[in-house]
């Protein structure tokens, strides 16, 4: 089983498998779960929504047609939820819309913030980041959309997101050397 | 160098394993039934839809003399029951004319 692709492994889903269902889970219940903790923070519903989602992984499974990775359409059903979470606990609540033109790019910031501090310094950092500036910064980073993108999906403006983004690269340059550096 | 993608990943416990494991046995056994049910009525509509056809062919091309007898011995039927009605009216016609009214 552990051979098998994500695809191949959603058909045996579909069929009732549970090997490929528990391989599944073993190879990106990590990185799922992780991001899911990661946007809306609480431990408790996290894993309830990880585990909601996991359900509907097996419900969606039939219909699951391959356009694009399994890994992508996991994070936008994970991103859903999340969303819906944060937005019935009113955690969006419009961003510092100053305008921002500049771009800075997921490669940039892992060559100036991931090399030169501890991985586990720099997620409790964005940990402790607003809402607004984690989601941001978490949609343009894990799941690389673009800022068009995010900007659909938090419903704010484009030059919004670059603000959020920007401001929250700002944050962490700030507060990680007093945590530590490499 | 560590990836952004790095940074989320985090190992659940044994526990939300267990219990994430556990809940999908049940949704995926119900898979399992209900694809096996499905495949039981395919098979019988497809076995009697089969049985169908293995009938009408052993009825059209195997047993044909059978059915010309049985149509033959239809009309043969028919034409007693016609030679009756003629012998009545002829009963009819002779008491007519012996002026008997009926």
């Amino acid at each position: 089983m552990k051979n098998l692709s994500d695809d191949e492994l959603i058909q045996k889903v579909a069929q009732g498998n549970e090997m490929a269902f528990a391989t599944l889970f073993d190879r990106h219940n990590g990185r799922f779960y992780g991001y899911v903790r990661s946007l809306i923070k609480d431990q408790n519903r996290a894993e309830d929504l990880t585990q909601d989602f996991w359900m509907k992984i097996i419900r969606l499974a039939e219909s699951y047609k391959s356009q694009g990775s399994f890994v992508a359409w996991a994070y936008t059903l994970l991103r859903n939820a999340s969303f819906n979470e944060l937005r019935a606990n009113k955690k969006f609540d419009g961003a510092d819309a100053t305008a921002i033109e500049n771009e800075i790019s997921v490669a940039n910031f892992e060559t100036d913030i991931l090399s030169r501090f501890e991985v586990s310094d720099v997620k409790k950092s964005i940990d402790q980041l607003p809402d607004n500036q984690r989601v941001a910064i978490l949609l343009w980073g894990v799941e690389e959309l673009t800022y068009d993108d995010i900007s659909h999906e938090m419903k704010l403006s484009v030059s919004a997101v670059k603000s959020l983004i920007f401001r929250a690269r700002q944050t962490l340059e700030k507060s990680l050397p007093a945590r530590s550096a490499k | 160098m560590s990836s952004f993608k790095d940074l989320i990943n985090e190992k659940p416990s044994a526990t939300f394993r267990n219990k994430v494991l556990s809940s999908a046995q049940g949704e995926l056994k119900a898979i399992r039934t209900k694809k096996a049910v499905r495949n039981f009525w395919i098979l019988a509509l497809s076995s009697a839809a089969s049985l169908g056809i293995v009938s009408w062919f052993t009825h059209k091309f195997l047993q044909g003399p059978k059915t010309s007898n049985e149509l033959l011995a239809a009309q043969d039927n028919e034409l007693i029951e016609d030679i009756d009605l003629l012998e009545d009216l002829e009963l009819f016609e002779e008491l007519e004319k012996e002026g008997i009214e009926i």
